[in-house]
């Protein structure tokens, strides 16, 4: 009976998995320049200098890179800090991260100038300003919440609560740095930023990302799973099997606010997936996490791969940017799972 | 037989507030002892200090002859297992999931066919095989107290502590626990059990230790600390014993 169980929790995260490899070909196919499956394949694998070969490259190719590995690492660590808090609402999002990643961007653009700085005829310049700045916010953003739950002592509901009402004062002092400097260009990118758009990343975030998400996050947050299910138990559960909760927390926090930092500082906010992937894939595979780890972030990049592919064909040649695909295919979709399992959710 | 677990003149604090003072015990392979006392007294403070997840500011406790604060988490928890008194479950966390959680000191990132075997032994073990599938959620308040016990037996420990272990357990069930706990006792391991079941001590304990306000009130055996006047002067009430059955209940009811 058990066997059973465990088999059919391997054929879901397989299948999860086929999805999403058969889902990339369907996904650069797609698109206002249109091109045949095997015209698309051949100007993957043999590039030349045709436009398809551009457009399959430089455009979508990149975006659906981006889309893969920051589903994964959405997913991966909405599904490890709702265990390490054990609070079905935690994510990287839900604890004010995307808002405090916005006040860094808008604090780099507006008050570092977006990282080029002239004095005396010397020119410097340094591209990762606006992501570090995003990344420092964000840590700040994780430092609060950690002394909020353990210094404090927040229970899981008030700590959402006052992360949402920390987020009002991120979001405030956004708006007063746009009064204050009212620079419409600057402005514009800053409220361009938090739509979140697959599109903006360029090559080199995207292999310092997936570096990241390879080396770090990932291998991170896979290793942590069984550990997961401990911390979920509870802490003295957790402590009396050899584990040290507070450690794990720690770190979990630190390696989720790393990834989805990277992410939010190079694509802008795509806040949904965190939260809805592993709701999602613990109804298909049950709330362990040595499967619901892997699930989720299956599913977080299936989540981003799709909606991103129909925000690129639904009304082309525009895009709409796939953080507000996420929230309008993601809402629905976490209602319909909660209405359709019913006693079953997490609640 | 050699002494399996020796505690020192424990003294553990919550911050100025004294939690135990002064408590010594020991226990030696096969034998069961419960640790009794009112609400407050120290029961589960020194369960947690046993277990090594409490320090004690002063005192020490052996586990083998080996101070327990130089072994590693993982070491003693490969040789004792604890039972929480009731849990609050999350996460949609199934039974068997869960008492696979019980062989994490053994497992170092995926779980073996041998891991498989003691989780399926360990739900055997309390009947328990029947809700393997179901979510902790799904569970009755008794159907969880035999999962969260089958997890702690699937680590085969040498030691098995347990806080309160007949709460929310039926009259059937808290019998077969009984019966369970002798079985357990008779392969040798040390229980140690922090219960205010007093029949529960009376009848299957070879050692009982009274704690009131965290100093030991009384120790010995079962006979010699469920006294009348120990049971009084500790819980304030005057208790009826019928030897022959081995059964205390209060002696004035309302």
């Amino acid at each position: 009976m058990m066997r059973r169980l465990i088999w059919r929790k391997r054929l879901i995260l397989t299948s999860l998995i086929f999805l999403a490899f058969f889902l990339v070909p369907i996904s650069i196919s797609l698109g206002w320049y249109k091109a045949s499956l095997l015209d698309i394949l051949r100007a993957l694998f043999m590039p030349d200098d045709s436009p398809l070969s551009i457009i399959v490259w430089d455009l979508r190719l990149r975006r659906i890179l981006a889309a893969l590995v920051i589903g994964a690492v959405l997913g991966g660590s909405g599904a490890a800090i709702q265990a390490c808090m054990r609070n079905p609402l935690a994510s990287p999002f839900t604890f004010g991260l995307s808002h405090a990643a916005s006040l860094g961007v808008a604090f780099a653009l507006l008050i570092l100038q977006g990282g080029a700085l002239q004095r005396f005829q010397i020119y410097i310049y340094n591209p990762f300003l606006i992501s570090s700045s995003a990344f420092i916010f964000s840590l700040i953003q994780v430092l609060i919440v950690l002394v909020l739950a353990y210094k404090a002592g927040l229970s899981a509901g008030a700590l959402v609560l006052s992360s949402i009402a920390i987020s009002f004062a991120y979001q405030a002092t956004l708006y007063l740095l746009q009064y204050l400097y009212l620079n419409e260009i600057l402005v514009s990118t800053i409220i361009f930023w938090t739509f979140g758009d697959l599109g903006r990343i360029s090559w080199r975030e995207l292999y310092l990302l997936v570096s990241v998400s390879a080396v770090v996050v990932i291998p991170y947050l896979i290793y942590r799973s069984f550990d997961y299910d401990l911390i979920l138990s509870g802490d003295d559960l957790a402590k009396s099997s050899g584990l040290k909760p507070e450690r794990i927390r720690l770190e979990t926090t630190v390696v989720t606010a790393l990834g989805t930092a990277l992410a939010t500082s190079f694509v802008g906010v795509i806040g949904f997936v965190c939260l809805i992937a592993p709701h999602a894939a613990r109804l298909l595979v049950g709330g362990s996490h040595r499967y619901l780890m892997p699930a989720s972030m299956a599913m977080g990049l299936l989540i981003l791969t799709l909606s991103d592919t129909i925000g690129r064909t639904v009304i082309a040649p525009t895009i709409i940017p796939v953080g507000i695909m996420t929230s309008m295919i993601g809402v629905p979709l976490l209602i319909y799972l909660l209405v359709k399992s019913g006693r079953k959710v997490w609640s | 037989m050699v002494i399996k677990i020796e505690v020192k003149d424990v003294r553990v604090y919550y911050k100025s507030i004294k939690a135990l003072d002064g408590v010594s015990l020991s226990v030696r392979n096969g034998e069961i002892l419960s640790i009794l006392g009112p609400n407050g007294s120290g029961k589960s403070t020194l369960l947690k200090v046993i277990n090594g997840v409490l320090r004690p500011r002063y005192g020490a406790v052996y586990l083998d002859q080996r101070y327990l604060g130089s072994l590693p988490p993982r070491e003693i928890a490969k040789k004792m297992s604890f039972v929480p008194q009731g849990l609050h479950a999350y996460g949609m966390l199934t039974v068997y999931d869960f008492v696979m959680t019980g062989r994490k000191p053994f497992i170092s990132f995926v779980p073996s066919k041998i891991d498989e075997e003691k989780v399926y032994e360990a739900l055997k073990t309390v009947e328990a095989i029947d809700l393997a599938e179901r979510t902790l959620e799904e569970l009755s308040g008794g159907e969880l107290q035999r999962a969260i016990i089958a997890r702690a037996l699937a680590g085969e420990p040498e030691v098995l502590l347990l806080d309160e272990p007949t709460s929310n357990l039926d009259l059937k069930y808290q019998v077969e626990l009984q019966e369970i706990i002798k079985g357990l006792r008779a392969k040798g391991l040390v229980i140690i059990l922090a219960t205010h079941d007093l029949t529960l001590a009376y009848r299957i304990s070879d050692k009982a230790l009274m704690l009131n306000c965290g100093k030991v009130f009384a120790a010995g055996k079962p006979d010699e600390v469920l006294t009348p006047e120990c049971i009084q002067k500790v819980y304030g009430i005057k208790p009826l014993i019928i030897a022959e059955h081995k059964i205390i209940i209060p002696k004035e009811l309302p």
